[in-house]
């Protein structure tokens, strides 16, 4: 019989009952008393052990795995096309890669599967362009280092969800040149006075 | 090479913080937590051919948030009640007290409206994470609406055959 993995309360952390797992629907926890609907998949009955061992190629001509020509062929990596045994085959969202795929793409950002941050140049712009409403002196410093951003983020890669977010560039890099124009014209004010005393 | 991330569609929800948001997408394979920051985003990824169990758990947020607003409701409402009772002329009071009850029951009104609160938590062999962009049971359906068909896809979904 297939073990299962137990589904836990996320309230006390106590293991719920398989009967309390199959019934569906809305119920208590019996631990705590705590009210619970729980959702159940397959994937509860598989359990993490070994990850697969490569066979080894018996017949003379067998498909042999790029990496390891003693090694029988598994499956095609989804980037390059060479043949992978099981030893090398990494599953990566849905795909089947090579070790060296794997590695170019976490190198060089084309496998965002592995990204797990992004600089947010529209964010940094807008923070940097719109700080000053609460302390309107640093907006010397902070109003060119958001026209600098919003330049040097322009065509940078936008969130990994796709949104580019130009709106918000446009509007930290208009509140950024209404600031700089305001210096500018303080400076210019005040250059012209001490001129003329 | 063929990029893994297929174009992401938003989920139901939004979660609050003090200076980001976190928000929850949905990709051909997977659901990415977005947290957002000033200073950029960070991803956190449940692949659907993982999760093990979603688990729904009611809590008495709804209540709670009920009853500290009925008591700034209460602080506001008698004083209000003595002065009207006590100097009829004085409207100065009146619709200093009005006005903060009034806001307190508009609140309160939104909150049960809302529906009863909960946490959404998601299961995988590894973790019990609970999802920040889901605090009311209504939204929560929403959601699993549409992920629970996803994951139940994935799940049913055989190998890919051997050469």
């Amino acid at each position: 019989m297939a073990t299962m993995n137990a589904v836990r309360c996320p309230k006390c952390a106590q293991p719920l009952p398989i009967e309390l797992l199959s019934a569906g629907g809305a119920s208590a926890c019996p631990f705590c008393r705590a009210g619970i609907e729980v959702f159940v998949f397959p994937a509860v009955h598989r359990q993490i052990g070994r990850g697969a061992a490569a066979e080894s190629a018996l017949i003379d001509g067998e498909t042999t795995c790029f990496f390891h020509a003693e090694k029988k062929a598994a499956v095609v990596c989804g980037g390059c096309g060479r043949f992978l045994c099981a030893l090398c085959d990494v599953p990566v969202g849905g795909q089947h890669l090579c070790p060296k795929c794997v590695e170019a793409g976490r190198t060089k950002n084309t496998l965002t599967t592995f990204e797990n941050y992004r600089t947010s140049y529209p964010s940094l712009a807008l923070t940097f362009a719109f700080l000053p409403l609460l302390i309107w002196p640093v907006s010397l410093l902070t109003a060119p280092a958001a026209v600098f951003l919003v330049l040097f983020g322009w065509h940078k890669p936008p969130s990994i969800t796709g949104r580019r977010r130009r709106g918000a560039m446009i509007a930290a890099l208009f509140m950024a040149l209404v600031q700089c124009a305001g210096w500018a014209a303080l400076f210019l004010g005040l250059f012209s006075t001490a001129h003329r005393g | 090479m063929a990029d893994s991330s297929a174009p992401y569609r938003k989920l139901p929800g939004r979660g609050s913080g003090v200076i980001g948001s976190t928000a929850l997408w949905e990709g051909d394979t997977h659901l990415l937590i977005v947290k957002s920051w000033p200073s950029g985003e960070s991803y956190r990824r449940f692949f659907f051919a993982d999760i093990q169990a979603i688990i729904l758990r009611r809590t008495k947020k709804r209540m709670v948030i009920n009853i500290v607003l009925g008591c700034i409701l209460l602080l506001y409402a008698v004083p209000l009640i003595v002065v009207m009772i006590q100097s009829p002329g004085e409207s100065g009071w009146l619709v200093a007290g009005g006005v903060w009850a009034g806001i307190c029951l508009f609140f309160m009104c939104v909150n049960s409206l809302l529906g009863p609160a909960c946490t959404l938590h998601i299961q995988t062999a590894i973790q019990c994470e609970p999802l920040p962009t889901v605090r009311r049971v209504r939204r929560a359906r929403q959601l699993l609406a549409r992920v629970l068909p996803r994951i139940a896809a994935a799940q049913a979904e055989p190998e890919p055959a051997p050469l």
